[in-house]
């Protein structure tokens, strides 16, 4: 069963097992604003050919996507906090299997000026990296298969403090 | 009571079920590990990230889990390796 796209004011997130359209993705935050924004900022990752010298013919990703989807609301509400609660945002992520080229996330925001949209994109992508509950498996030419080295994840507490999550 | 530990990522691959049920699994989520690296050793020696246990942690639904934080029988928790989205 798909899961339900988090659907705030401003914040939408949404990890899926269907393709990204990398359209719907800018119509979404394209009237972001409603006459206010000037700028908008978008990143899409996609499935590269190589991988450390290894020739790369498919990825997996494995999510826990409840909880996927609640770090990547996070995260995006850091950024409202970091750069202007005026900020719109779109964060998509992929699981099961993608070919090269594929996009796997996709980011997209919203904001008056482009300084908040350039860097509120490059944060939220740098803190999937260490905080999302999602996993990556290499498929090689060979044959063989990897699952990509990562990030630990950050394990206080629930209510205590952390620098983990700094901009 | 079992708790019913969920796999993810590399650590899907130690059963065919995507899952570990552990035996009176009552104690803290450090407690947990430990236990969890004892069912690698002897159910699954051959398992080659085993080592990873040590740097994943335990979560539920809602959030990651605190190594003190005490597990009641009966839980369901999730294993979650070292991550590497984006």
């Amino acid at each position: 069963m798909e899961n339900m796209e988090k659907n705030e004011k401003n914040i939408q997130v949404k990890v899926t097992s269907t393709r990204i359209q990398t359209a719907e993705i800018i119509e979404n935050i394209l009237d972001g604003g409603q006459g206010a924004h000037g700028a908008e900022a978008f990143f899409f990752g996609k499935v590269r050919s190589k991988n450390l010298g290894r020739e790369v013919v498919a990825v997996s990703y494995d999510a826990h996507v409840p909880l996927a989807e609640k770090i990547l609301a996070e995260i995006a509400a850091e950024t409202r906090v970091h750069w202007g609660d005026s900020l719109r945002l779109v964060v998509f992520h992929r699981t099961g299997k993608l070919a090269v080229g594929e996009v796997s996330v996709a980011i997209g925001v919203s904001s008056p000026h482009r300084d908040e949209a350039f860097r509120a994109c490059r944060y939220v992508i740098e803190q999937i990296k260490q905080r999302a509950p999602i996993w990556k498996k290499e498929f090689y030419h060979d044959g063989e298969t990897t699952w990509v080295k990562g990030h630990a994840l950050c394990q206080h507490a629930h209510g205590e403090s952390s620098s983990c999550h700094a901009p | 009571m079992a708790i019913r530990i969920q796999l993810f990522g590399a650590f899907r691959e130690l059963t065919d079920t995507s899952w570990v049920d552990l035996e009176e699994g009552a104690g803290s989520v450090r407690d947990v590990k430990m236990r969890l690296k004892q069912w690698t050793a002897q159910h699954r020696p051959d398992f080659l990230n085993a080592e990873l246990v040590e740097d994943s942690v335990l979560a539920n639904d809602h959030e990651i889990l605190g190594e003190d934080r005490v597990i009641g029988d009966g839980e369901v928790l999730s294993l979650l390796p070292p991550v590497c989205g984006g």
